[in-house]
């Protein structure tokens, strides 16, 4: 197949060993790489050129790093930062707009020698790091910090470690975090923690290979959905943007079977990505539940509807094409178009689409069925085996109410070596073409991040 | 200390019945006794035109030798057992037969894979995840970054095969354990003796 | 004042010298009697008496003692001196202030004159009894002083000190705790020495508990001494007479097996290391009755060290220790022997029931140190294991399993050839009576065994070969089925797929030469023979076989039956017309024969007559047939041959036969074409022959013929380069051995091989050639220094204007050449190379740094070239100098000059790698100022395809140096941008350079970036 993925530009300098992650800022262009030399680099995504090293906060390699959403941070960027040495960082940095690349480049250059250890080597440099304020520690992991996430709807903090627990933060007033949840129910390391855009709710995915969703039940936090599938490590959960379903196109002329399928995923609301060591990258929809009005005397037992709102149930909706021939680190869902990215030990990006399956499949019955289902009722059945059906067709293949399939495919991307994370990233540099261009940025074992362009 | 050791008398293999490229090498290359005897031509050391300058390989036409599955075993087979002063190849824990490499699955994919079936002196042995490590480690280090280095426990010789094969195929964990410097001299001690 | 009071002052005021001066003035004053000795001693009363004052009292004491060791003899009369001993030893039972001063006095008063025994012993009793323990004297110089007493005591009134002993029993254990709680060095030594005469002399069975635990307290010793230790005294020095004592009496053994035992669990290796020689000490010196109450238990401790090694030396020493208990008995008694070994045996059978393990390999070295013990215990021991050793090998079927009980057997008779070396005509009947069970098993082994268990026949080839060199255990058929067995397999052995069986095979059979060299000229020769026809078919050599046959010469009971049978072979296969091949791989076989193996000598020189048996026919053979096309490889060999006979024979012999040889040496009266082929056909020969002759034999005007021949033939156009390199060897040859020093230039003109002629500008390239070559005789020759420093100017200003080709042969007047050699009868300058280095070197540098990057090349060329074959001793003190041209030299490219080949530019990098490699192994701190290019560079050399295999794996192998050998906060910066780019090297095309690539990234892995506290 043509491919659409064109190299744009590498951040430079590149770190001289493996680098595992890079966040995209949620409004400035700049990008944060967490790399196993105990540092995280920040770059410039307008000239792609380094524009300080945050250092010196951890004992061992940083895995993972993640930036506080813009809402509450109040002209001031926050980086989490997740290290092999069980702790987390908190750094700040006001923004004074002097975070755009204005050409430190050959400076960068001289560093590379010392891999950015931490604390620059000269004056300029120094103060240059002091921007980054390192605000406070978190401790309370066994073992080793593998991934942590901001919640968008809440001053919640998500950390997730070998040590099979997830942490819940709550951020509170002078740098304080107060430990909410501590979640046990995984079988082995937590490899990554995501938020759900639009509601309280986390999803977490593990070396026991499942994937968990966790929700506050009254005040308590717990488990509330078990989504399990993969036959490997689970390496990265993703949910979809919150109006993920538009990236199908206009909601006009759209035949029956199609408007059950959106009036069913506008009931689910965003759905859950995750790839795997079983080299799978699988879509996970929320099955919705009927509220139905209650009539006054059954209100006296709230208990068993608390109980049965909580728990919620999940099903494998589809299954990507397979692109990958070895384990799959990462996948990307890109918040604007819908399409999925995805990366991992072979070396290859894969860009998938989701479209409405041109064949038409057998409709009715999924009418009929959804009929009865709008009548009310015990509806959860019904519900389960239509989505079975739409399951059956809908993993790429003919017959199912929209297929993926491979759009772009990229070999040897970071030359011979492993590409731990891609992730859509607004377009910054010069030479952005249209507004809501988006770019890959992809991460590698040979501690280089790259930035590709794709066109369609 | 003795006494904890999971096999204290393990069959040792002799050294001389290990596979190596000498014995393999086709013996038509083998240098003459004589070889030593034919002439020299000092006064031609400048080396502008004496047979041995030339015959020192001009860079250009060097052939290439493949790594092969005999190369990686004398990266891992000289590797020392964490409790016996005895070399993972004499102890039979790594073998030639069970060491594939797997040539890249595409034209365009440069990546190729070894595959390395380790074979623990007992089945019960409580190390067997410390030198599946060590022999990890190893090829990472050793080897050109376009392998994939896959260590497995050979089917049907340890109780514990699952739980270690998915460990040493978790490159977060392995990554991690490098860093963890306590591990790091365990495994280093086991590889000083690979020269 | 009085001499006591001034005394007194000055050892207040620590003054010793003063201090003595005043003793020694007493003294004199009591020779001359000038002072009475009771004056003295009134004279000291107020102060040898001071109520309070402790340490008056001691210098009071201190005094007298020097004053006596300050008389002469024959001052004081015997009741003079014995008043003094009781007045010393009378206040000491009051006073024990001064005791070392009183030791001392007494010391000196047992100087002045022998004492009685009752005297003897009252000196000692009074100091244990008045003194004890010894180290409530805190002062080591007084404990010191007291020693050295009770050493001479020991030593010198030995019965006296007796009859201490015998007469009051509590006294021993005074005397033992009197000593407890010693801690110093200095006093331990003398002690452990001194205990040794009541271990050793007395009757001390009683005490023998205390005495042990005395001494056993110090064990073992941890002391270390400090670095300028005055004394001299090693932790071993305690060892050793600590380890004496433990082993003094057979007594000590209830005490000390269990005790030494108990600490052979420690964990520290030293400790096990004390113990096993400890134990070897006992064994060596108690009663073989004693050690027979032990003797299981021992062995039930130290096979532990053999069945599971923790250090190899641990084994080696334990292994002793067995070897000595078998010894001990082997004299002593069947019983004793029997009840040792019995456990031994069992445990070793059973051992070899599951072999091949890691115990089974024990249980063979236990047998062999066993064996190799005494003749007696190899008897018993081989009657105990054989029977079931073979039990099993018959009984499996598992080739594994049988190759381990081979290797258990080949110990066993490794063992016997041992044992009958050292005990000539040693009874091996129980070997002797599987013996032959033994070599048919084997023989089958080698004959059958798949050809892939490879450990298997090897094993089984050791065993035949061992065998047969136990004198008396085969029969002569068993003999000579091994011989035949072994020679297939030299003969045979297909070489194809598995382990180089040959090569052990050829030794065995060298080693069966040595032992029956009948048989194997009866039966392993003319199977030889059988192998090298006269004639082949083809071009094909059985290279295999003459090798193998050549390689039996090493042997001198067979060396003349192998050359004799090569000659005549050689010879055939000339009349025959058998091919060229053939022909020189005879030739060669004779080579090696004469050169690697053993042919007769009359005190210390090769026999002559070889010259007139062997080199002569072969050399006048080769010489006169100028018919056949040139054979160079034939001439050079010939050569050799005669240079090994001729060169180390008289002047006398040399000088008839060369004055015989003239007449086919001399060039005929050919046309001269004929004589140019000619010329090239005979130099080779020629260069080696001359290299043989002593200096007088060949005379002066013969000599500048021949130069002049050279000359002309060196000079003219379109020799191979093999011919004008002989013809250039030559010369050089002739200018440093036979050219008269004094008339040299002169001879060098009129041979027209005058330097600064042949280098005149626009000098063909065979004249240049010709100079390095003069230049290189005369400097290697040293004697005509002026003419030399010319010459090597000449040559080098040859450099500014020439391309890269010139500066190349400056690696040939350094480049080592066997035949200017002393054997040759050459002169040697010892300081030639040197010489050489201070002349050029200093020169090219200076040019390096102003020359024009056109001109650079030459000069970094030249000078690598001089250095490549300089000791490292000669230009380490240059270092600082070099470096920096040398770096500059891993830059050169062959693009850099087009005109350099490819081969000769790697030669040029190479040398300057092995030199950075000498540098970074003995003097690192020099390059250290150089680190970021030296490793920037050594990175760029690992680059194929601009660089060979060879340079790549040197400049990889200097790169592993680096973090080895350069400070660590130097080299950590580079370590992440290094372990990176050799990823690359990882993946060269040549297996050897990964094998480097692997290990130099390895070193830079193991560079601790540090930073890490530990969880």
């Amino acid at each position: 197949m043509p491919t659409h993925l064109t190299h744009l530009a590498t951040c430079s300098p590149a770190c001289t060993t493996r680098t595992w992650l890079s966040a995209p800022h949620p409004h400035l262009p700049i990008l944060a790489t967490a790399c196993s030399d105990k540092t995280v680099r920040i770059y410039s995504l307008r000239d792609f050129r380094q524009l300080s090293t945050i250092g010196g906060g951890h004992k061992r390699s940083i895995r993972s790093c993640a930036w506080k959403g813009s809402t509450g941070s109040k002209g001031e960027s926050v980086l989490a930062t997740g290290s092999f040495d069980a702790s987390a960082g908190i750094w700040r940095r006001w923004e004074d707009g002097r975070v755009s690349g204005d050409g430190r480049g050959e400076r960068e250059g001289e560093r590379d020698f010392t891999g950015g250890l931490a604390g620059g080597e000269n004056g300029a440099e120094e103060e240059e790091e002091d921007e980054w304020r390192f605000a406070v520690i978190l401790d309370g992991h066994d073992s080793e910090i593998k991934s942590l996430a901001f919640a968008p709807t809440a001053p919640l903090l998500a950390t997730c470690s070998r040590d099979k627990s997830v942490w819940i933060w709550e951020e509170l007033e002078g740098d304080n975090f107060e430990t909410v949840a501590v979640l046990q129910e995984h079988g082995g390391d937590v490899k990554c923690v995501a938020w759900h855009p639009s509601e309280e709710v986390l999803a977490s995915g593990s070396y026991d290979d499942d994937v968990r969703l966790w929700r506050e039940d009254v005040d308590d936090w717990a488990c509330c959905a078990l989504l399990s599938g993969h036959e490997g490590t689970v390496w990265w959960v993703e949910f979809e943007g919150a109006d993920g379903i538009y990236a199908l196109g206009s909601q006009e002329e759209l035949n029956e079977e199609q408007r059950v399928y959106v009036d069913a995923r506008l009931k689910a609301g965003p759905r859950l990505i995750s790839c795997s060591d079983d080299m799978t990258i699988r879509i996970w929809r929320r099955v919705p539940k009927e509220k139905p009005e209650l009539p006054a005397g059954q209100i006296k037992t709230p208990s068993i509807w608390k109980n049965r709102d909580f728990e919620e149930e999940w099903v494998e909706e589809a299954r990507l094409p397979q692109a990958h021939e070895r384990p799959v680190y990462c996948v990307s869902w890109s918040r604007k178009t819908g399409r999925v990215a995805s990366t991992g030990s072979d070396g290859k990006i894969v860009v998938y689409e989701e479209k409405w399956s041109r064949a038409a499949g057998v409709a009715n019955g999924d009418g009929d069925g959804d009929v009865a289902m709008s009548g009310g009722g015990d509806a959860g059945p019904d519900m389960e085996d239509i989505t079975a059906k739409k399951l059956k067709g809908s993993d790429g293949h003919k017959g199912g109410v929209t297929e993926w399939s491979v759009v772009a495919e990229l070999e040897n991307t970071h030359d011979v070596f492993e590409v731990n994370h891609v992730i859509w990233a607004p377009r910054a540099d010069k030479g952005k073409r249209i507004e809501d261009e988006e770019v890959l940025v992809s991460t590698g074992d040979d501690g280089e991040v790259k930035i590709w362009t794709f066109d369609t | 200390m003795e006494a904890d050791k999971d096999n204290v008398n393990p069959t040792i293999i002799n050294p001389s019945d290990l596979p190596s490229r000498r014995r393999s090498a086709p013996t038509a290359k083998r240098a003459g006794l004589f070889d030593a005897l034919a002439p020299a031509y000092p006064s031609l050391a400048d080396g502008l035109s004496s047979p041995e300058a030339s015959s020192s390989e001009p860079s250009s036409d060097e052939e290439p030798e493949e790594i092969d599955e005999q190369e990686v075993y004398d990266l891992i087979s000289t590797i020392s057992d964490p409790e016996h002063p005895l070399s993972l190849g004499s102890l039979g824990v790594v073998k030639l037969e069970d060491i594939a490499i797997l040539p890249p699955t595409s034209a365009r994919s440069r990546i190729s894979t070894v595959t390395v079936l380790v074979t623990p002196t007992t089945s019960a042995c409580s190390l067997t995840t410390v030198i599946g490590l060590g022999v990890k480690v190893r090829l990472v280090n050793a080897l050109p970054p376009r392998f994939r280095v896959d260590v497995r426990i050979k089917p049907g010789t340890s109780s514990t095969a699952g739980e270690v094969n998915k460990q040493l195929g978790d490159k977060e964990r392995v990554a991690a354990a490098m860093e963890n410097k306590s591990l790091v001299n365990v495994v280093n001690n086991m590889l000083a003796t690979c020269e | 004042m009085s001499d006591v009071q001034l005394y007194l002052l000055e050892a207040n005021a620590n003054n010793k010298t003063g201090a003595l001066e005043i003793a020694a003035r007493t003294a004199t004053k009591l020779q001359q009697r000038t002072l009475k000795l009771i004056d003295l001693v009134t004279s000291l009363e107020p102060h040898i008496n001071d109520k309070d004052n402790g340490s008056i009292r001691a210098n009071s004491v201190a005094y007298l003692a020097d004053v006596i060791a300050a008389l002469p003899l024959k001052v004081l009369s015997m009741q003079e001196r014995r008043l003094l001993c009781d007045f010393i030893l009378g206040r000491l039972e009051g006073d024990t202030e001064g005791v070392g001063a009183s030791a001392r006095a007494l010391l000196a008063l047992e100087a002045l004159g022998k004492w009685d025994s009752s005297t003897a012993q009252k000196v000692l009793r009074t100091f244990v009894n008045n003194t004890h323990p010894l180290r409530q004297f805190k002062l080591q110089t007084e404990r010191y002083a007291v020693v050295q007493l009770i050493d001479l005591l020991l030593a010198k009134y030995r019965d006296a000190m007796r009859e201490l002993h015998d007469e009051d029993h509590e006294f021993m254990s005074g005397f033992i705790s009197y000593w407890e709680g010693e801690k110093d060095p200095r006093n331990l030594m003398i002690i452990f020495s001194l205990l040794q005469v009541p271990m050793t002399e007395w009757d001390v069975h009683a005490h023998a508990q205390d005495l042990f635990d005395s001494v056993f307290n110090y064990f073992p010793i941890t002391f270390k001494p400090p670095p300028d230790d005055p004394y001299g005294i090693t932790s071993q020095d305690l060892k050793n007479r600590l380890r004496d004592c433990i082993a003094a009496i057979s007594d000590f053994a209830p005490y000390a097996f269990p005790q030494l035992l108990d600490k052979l669990d420690s964990t520290s290796m030293n400790t096990k290391r004390d113990v096993l020689q400890a134990l070897q000490a006992c064994i060596a010196d108690y009663e073989a009755k004693t050690i027979n109450l032990y003797s299981v238990t021992l062995w039930d401790a130290l096979k532990f060290e053999v069945l599971n090694v923790q250090e190899e030396d641990l084994a080696e020493e334990a292994l002793k220790a067995l070897a000595l208990i078998a010894a001990k008995f082997s004299d002593y008694g069947e019983g004793p022997l029997n009840a040792y070994l019995r456990p031994v045996i069992k445990e070793c059978n059973e051992h070899l029931e599951d072999a091949p393990t890691k115990q089974s390999e024990a249980a063979g070295r236990i047998l062999h140190a066993l064996v190799g013990s005494a003749p007696q215990a190899a008897d018993k021991v081989s009657k105990g294991i054989l029977p079931v050793l073979f039990a099993l090998y018959n009984g499996s079927e598992s080739i594994t399993k049988r190759r381990g009980l081979l290797e258990a057997l080949n110990q066993i008779t490794a063992a016997h050839v041992k044992l009958t070396e050292q005990h000539p005509g040693t009874d091996c009947r129980a070997l002797q009576t599987f013996a032959g069970d033994a070599v048919d098993a084997m023989i089958r082994a080698l004959i059958s065994a798949p050809k892939s268990e490879v450990s298997f026949r090897m094993a089984s080839l050791t065993g035949v070969a061992q065998l047969v060199s136990v004198p008396g255990v085969l029969s002569d058929k068993q003999i000579d089925q091994a011989v035949d067995t072994v020679t297939n397999l030299v003969l045979h052995e297909q070489l194809q797929g598995h382990g180089d069986i040959r090569t052990p095979a050829i030794q065995a059979l060298s080693s069966m030469a040595l032992n029956v060299p009948q048989t194997v000229r009866d039966r392993s020769v003319p199977a030889f023979m059988v192998e090298l026809p006269d004639v082949l078919e083809g071009n094909s050599v059985p290279a295999a076989v003459l090798e193998a046959f050549a390689q039996l010469a090493s042997e001198r009971q067979i060396f003349e039956t192998v050359v004799l049978r090569l000659k005549n072979k050689l010879r055939s296969a000339r009349h025959q017309a058998a091919s060229r091949a053939y022909q020189r791989a005879l030739l060669f076989a004779i080579l090696y024969a004469f050169t690697f193996g053993s042919p007769a000598r009359d005190d210390g020189v090769i026999r002559s007559a070889y010259y007139a048996d062997y080199a002569e026919p072969l050399a006048s053979d080769f010489v006169k047939d100028v018919s056949s096309e040139t054979d160079l490889v034939a001439a050079d060999v010939v050569g050799r041959i005669s240079n090994i006979i001729l060169r180390s024979q008289s002047v006398h012999f040399q000088s008839t036969m060369y004055h015989k040889n003239l007449e086919w040496l001399s060039p005929g009266e050919d046309a001269a074409d004929t004589a140019k082929q000619r010329a090239e056909h005979v130099t080779p020969f020629l260069l080696y022959y001359y290299a043989a002759m002593r200096p007088g034999v060949v005379d002066a005007a013969e000599v500048v013929g021949l130069l002049k021949q050279q000359a002309v033939s060196a000079l003219s156009v379109g020799n191979s380069s093999q011919a004008s390199a002989t013809t250039l060897r030559l010369v050089s040859l002739l200018v440093n051995k036979f050219a008269n020093p004094k008339t040299m230039q002169a001879i060098l003109a009129e041979t027209g091989l005058e330097v600064d002629t042949l280098t005149r500008d626009g000098s063909s390239p065979q004249a240049v050639q010709a100079a390095f070559a003069v230049t290189k005789g005369l400097l290697v020759q040293g004697k005509s220094g002026a003419l030399t420093t010319r010459y090597l100017q000449s040559l080098l200003s040859l450099l500014s204007t020439s391309d890269s080709t010139t500066a190349h042969h400056f690696t040939t007047l350094l480049v080592p050449d066997e035949i200017l050699s002393k054997e040759n009868h050459c002169l040697i300058s010892g300081l030639y190379k040197q010489k050489l280095f201070n002349q050029a070197i200093p020169l090219l540098t200076a040019a390096i740094r102003t020359a024009t990057p056109l001109q650079k090349p030459a000069y970094l060329i030249a000078l690598s070239g001089l250095l490549r074959h300089l000791p490292y001793s000669i230009l380490s003190p240059s270092l600082a100098t070099l470096t920096p041209p040398l770096l500059q030299t891993l830059d050169l490219t062959s693009t850099s000059d087009i005109t350099s080949p490819a081969a000769a530019d790697q030669a040029v990098k190479t040398s300057a790698l092995i030199i950075f490699e000498s540098a970074l192994m003995h003097d690192p701190s020099l390059l250290a100022e150089h680190t970021s290019s030296l490793v920037t560079r050594l990175l760029n050399s690992t680059a194929s395809p601009t660089n060979g295999a060879s340079v790549r794996a040197k400049a990889l192998q200097c790169l592993a140096l680096v973090p080895r050998q350069l400070k660590r906060e130097a080299v950590v910066p580079y370590r992440r941008q290094v372990v990176r780019r050799l990823l690359a090297c990882l993946d060269d095309g040549r297996r050897s350079v990964r094998g480097e690539a692997v290990r130099c990234r390895t070193a830079w892995l193991g560079l601790d970036e540090g930073g890490e506290e530990e969880d």
